[in-house]
């Protein structure tokens, strides 16, 4: 299988740098790509997606060059971007079918095929005939996906696809792109920490333009190891509660609450460490 | 995967995609052809029955060019669009010269049908038969320059509809040579010759600019 390989990208706008030498490489899988807002992550989907060019540096996939073959990296790629809100005026069928046209699958009767086979696995058999502006936020999300599965691309981008979405949605969208990622390399970028520890084996924070890459999240996890504490406490106890670190979660139950606190000292005499998760050695490395 | 590159889109995506205003325009041409029968007879000097179907015909081309190319410069999602491996030439310049055909027949075969009705055909000259379809030509490469260079739906209908009426008005004095309406309202200061050859070339820098622009994806992705 070929790899996605990303070699010392910059770009930055005017002044402000926005990706830093960048360097990556993918191989078939879910890879995620976390980071807080602005921190590069939709100029880094778009660099990939073939939209705009790097500064300097060179993407490639097996022999092929995106500096070289711009057109030709578009052809294996499908990018669903943060708003898919085009097309409004047609019925899903009729968006699909524009869009099999314009990645080039001009024959009709493939092109039907191509759409009732991408419908079916999106679960939008159903509404084949409904415009595309009475879609319900969930529904065109997995429309948007059914136009990038389109022309089977190698690589599939798809940029904080569950935002906005309802819990139904968001577990639903996760398996989706679970069921599709076994051939092919997904690069899924979110702000949403557990989207990232339900479907990625390996994820990268982008922060400030430069990259860190874990291979496994629970290397990621691990960089809270000694610093997160868990604290039971009664309620009259939590009014009165002082504390040194910050209070990442917390459970309220009838007769106590039970707090996770990020902290690099003690927090209070009763604290346990415990093992952090994914999304707390997140936050302790965009801290450090 | 070269073959791929060849992607287009059908007549009925083109027509789809201007949505309802497809057919305004040729509900248009229709009262216009009623109007121009009712208005007029075969003793009718021609200048005025062209000036009558040519005015309230030819600036509509906009309402078609404009709004196929919004959903890729005037939409909230229109990355996902800007990704897809299309030909920005066949999907630029080409789909205007298309559409200009198209829009050029039907506006011919309107003109025909009133030139049989009124008997007009002996009458014809050698520009009835070029000069509107260059004209044509030449709002809808505005049309597009319009579009990509804005990316904004509304700026570009603006600009048409400025551009359109100010020339009209002031038969072509207001905003230098690029006349649309030469066939239909002539200036007598300027000769069929001189206005079909400045538009046809302006229309080719038009259209050459336009699919530059057109090409660069990152521009287009612009707000």
């Amino acid at each position: 299988m070929e790899q996605l390989i990303l070699q010392q990208i910059n770009k930055s706008y005017g002044k402000k740098q926005i990706i830093d030498d960048l360097s990556l490489q993918l191989a078939p899988g879910i890879f995620g790509l976390l980071g807080p807002n602005g921190a590069g992550k939709t100029t880094l989907m778009r660099m990939i997606a073939a939209i705009i060019r790097p500064d300097n540096g060179e993407i490639t996939y097996g022999k092929l060059k995106w500096s070289e073959h711009p057109e030709k990296a578009r052809q294996i790629i499908g990018y669903l971007p943060q708003d898919f809100d085009v097309l409004p005026q047609f019925n899903v069928m009729e968006c699909l079918d524009y869009v099999a046209q314009l990645k080039g699958i001009l024959v009709k009767k493939e092109r039907l095929e191509a759409i009732d086979q991408i419908l079916e696995r999106v679960n939008l058999q159903k509404h084949a005939k409904l415009k595309v502006k009475k879609l319900s936020g969930g529904m065109r999300r997995r429309l948007g996906i059914a136009q990038a599965l389109l022309g089977e691309p190698k690589i599939l981008i798809v940029d904080e696809p569950t935002t906005g979405l309802d819990p139904e949605e968001r577990i639903r969208f996760r398996n989706l792109l679970r069921e599709i990622a076994w051939n092919r390399i997904v690069i899924l970028s979110t702000h949403i920490v557990e989207d990232i520890s339900s479907t990625c084996s390996a994820a990268a924070i982008l922060y400030q333009g430069k990259l860190k890459v874990f291979k496994q999240l629970e290397n990621l996890a691990s960089l809270a190891n000694g610093q997160v504490w868990n604290l039971i406490v009664n309620h009259s106890e939590f009014q009165r509660l002082s504390i040194t670190g910050e209070i990442v979660s917390s459970k309220i139950f009838s007769d106590r609450i039970e707090l996770r606190i990020w902290s690099e000292q003690k927090p209070s005499e009763e604290a346990v460490l415990t093992e952090p998760t994914i999304e707390e050695g997140y936050m302790t490395w965009i801290k450090n | 995967m070269d073959q791929k590159l060849k992607s287009k889109l059908s007549f009925f995506m083109e027509f789809k995609l201007v949505g309802g205003i497809f057919w305004v325009t040729i509900l248009f041409m229709i009262l216009n052809f009623c109007l121009v029968l009712i208005r007029f007879d075969s003793t009718s000097e021609i200048n005025l029955i062209r000036n009558q179907w040519g005015t309230l015909t030819l600036p509509w081309i906009c309402l078609w060019i404009i709004p196929m190319f919004q959903d890729l410069a005037d939409a909230r999602g229109k990355e996902a669009l800007l990704s897809l491996p299309y030909n920005h030439f066949t999907f630029g310049a080409m789909r205007v010269i298309r559409t200009t055909i198209i829009y050029f027949i039907i506006f011919y075969i309107g003109w025909c049908s009133v030139s049989l009705f009124l008997n007009l055909f002996d009458q014809w000259e050698w520009f009835d038969f070029v000069l509107p379809l260059v004209s044509i030509f030449f709002l809808a490469t505005l049309s597009f320059i319009s579009i990509v260079l804005t990316r904004n739906l509304m700026y570009s209908y603006i600009i048409i509809g400025v551009f359109c009426s100010m020339q009209y008005m002031t038969r072509g004095s207001a905003l230098g040579p690029l006349y649309p309406f030469h066939w239909s309202f002539p200036n007598s200061a300027r000769t069929y010759e001189d206005n079909l050859f400045i538009l046809l070339c302006v229309s080719i820098i038009f259209i050459t600019i336009s699919n530059i622009f057109f090409k660069n994806r990152a521009f287009m992705l612009k707000k």
